[in-house]
């Protein structure tokens, strides 16, 4: 056998969670899905500043971002779908136009070019899927947008 | 056709690149393909205003580079499609500081032209913007255009500018 010949060994298909937040495409880790909820299903409550939704009895504080992960107003009545994200530390619903789970058995992650990084970046790398483009990011990433600098 | 090996030693190509108001110009091989403006380009949210989407160019992902906002960041937002038809966009090669060959695109208003650049055409930078000579390697005299900086590529995309601007942020970089 040629030394340069290996068989790579067999990956696991990963899953994501697919958001649409206008024309941005967001893929987060699947493993972070609580739920995807249509917007129906939703009873939302705020207290001061912080709008949050009542799941299996726990208060989830809830969100809504634009195109370019700007908080917006959660009253949107554009938002389709909340998708309750929990990584072990952190839980949160995020308010959208389309979301859904997906897997991605031809995905090829691209690091997200030099030029493009800022001190506000959230994306980690860019997914393509059959010609489909996606931001990738994850919960923790996300929470940067909702906390002041400094907390958690 | 010119025949290069008639060229003089202190003469070199350069493709003219109308970006904006003003012209750059980029090295003969920096140039690789020109194509339409209105290709499908993705915004990645809180990057950079002047560097605010990506596209897929024969299988391989490239940053949509906007001159004229990194000059000016103030003058306008991120706008997700061309609005000018007649908008192209240059595929430029350079290569990172690992010596990796990289490619990136320059969002052009219109279609390139090839000169020669003489030694003798050297000139100071546009006085317009203050930062040239942290994006550009040069600068020449065209008799048309004034004042014609050759961009320093390698400087453009690969360079962490440290921005916070976006869409919505203010448009301080911090080179």
């Amino acid at each position: 056998m040629s030394p340069e010949t290996h068989i790579p060994p067999k990956e696991i298909v990963p899953d994501f969670v697919r958001l649409a937040l206008g024309k941005t495409r967001l893929l987060l880790p699947g493993k972070e899905l609580m739920a995807i909820e249509p917007m129906q299903n939703i009873n939302q409550k705020s207290k001061g500043d912080l709008n949050y939704v009542t799941m299996k009895g726990v208060k989830v504080p809830v969100y809504a971002f634009g195109e370019d992960l700007q908080l917006v107003s959660v009253k949107d009545s554009r938002h389709q779908f909340c998708v309750f994200l929990d990584d072990s530390q952190d839980r949160i619903g995020i308010f959208c136009d389309d979301a859904g789970k997906v897997t991605l058995d031809d995905l090829i992650l691209h690091e997200l070019p030099d030029c493009m990084h800022s001190t506000v970046t959230v994306i980690q790398n860019i997914a393509v899927s059959k010609n489909n483009l996606y931001c990738v990011s994850n919960l923790t990433n996300l929470l940067q947008l909702v906390r002041p600098p400094g907390c958690g | 056709m010119q025949d290069t090996a008639q060229i003089p030693a202190t003469t070199c190509k350069a493709w003219l690149l109308p970006t904006g108001n003003i012209h750059v110009a980029i090295g003969e091989f920096e140039l690789l393909h020109i194509i339409a403006g209105w290709q499908r380009y993705m915004p990645v949210p809180r990057s950079p205003i002047w560097c605010h989407h990506v596209f897929l160019w024969q299988g391989r992902l490239l940053p949509l580079f906007d001159l004229e906002i990194f000059i000016n960041p103030v003058q306008e937002k991120v706008s997700a499609s061309f609005s000018n038809p007649r908008d192209v966009v240059g595929v430029i090669a350079y290569e990172n500081q690992r010596g990796q060959i990289q490619y990136g695109g320059l969002r052009l208003n219109a279609p390139p032209v090839l000169r020669v650049v003489s030694d003798d055409e050297i000139c100071d930078y546009p006085t317009a913007y203050s930062g040239w000579d942290e994006i550009a390697l040069s600068c020449f005299k065209d008799p048309g255009l004034g004042p014609v900086p050759i961009l320093d590529i390698q400087q453009i995309f690969c360079a962490r500018l440290q921005a916070t601007a976006t869409t919505t942020d203010s448009a301080d970089r911090q080179p």
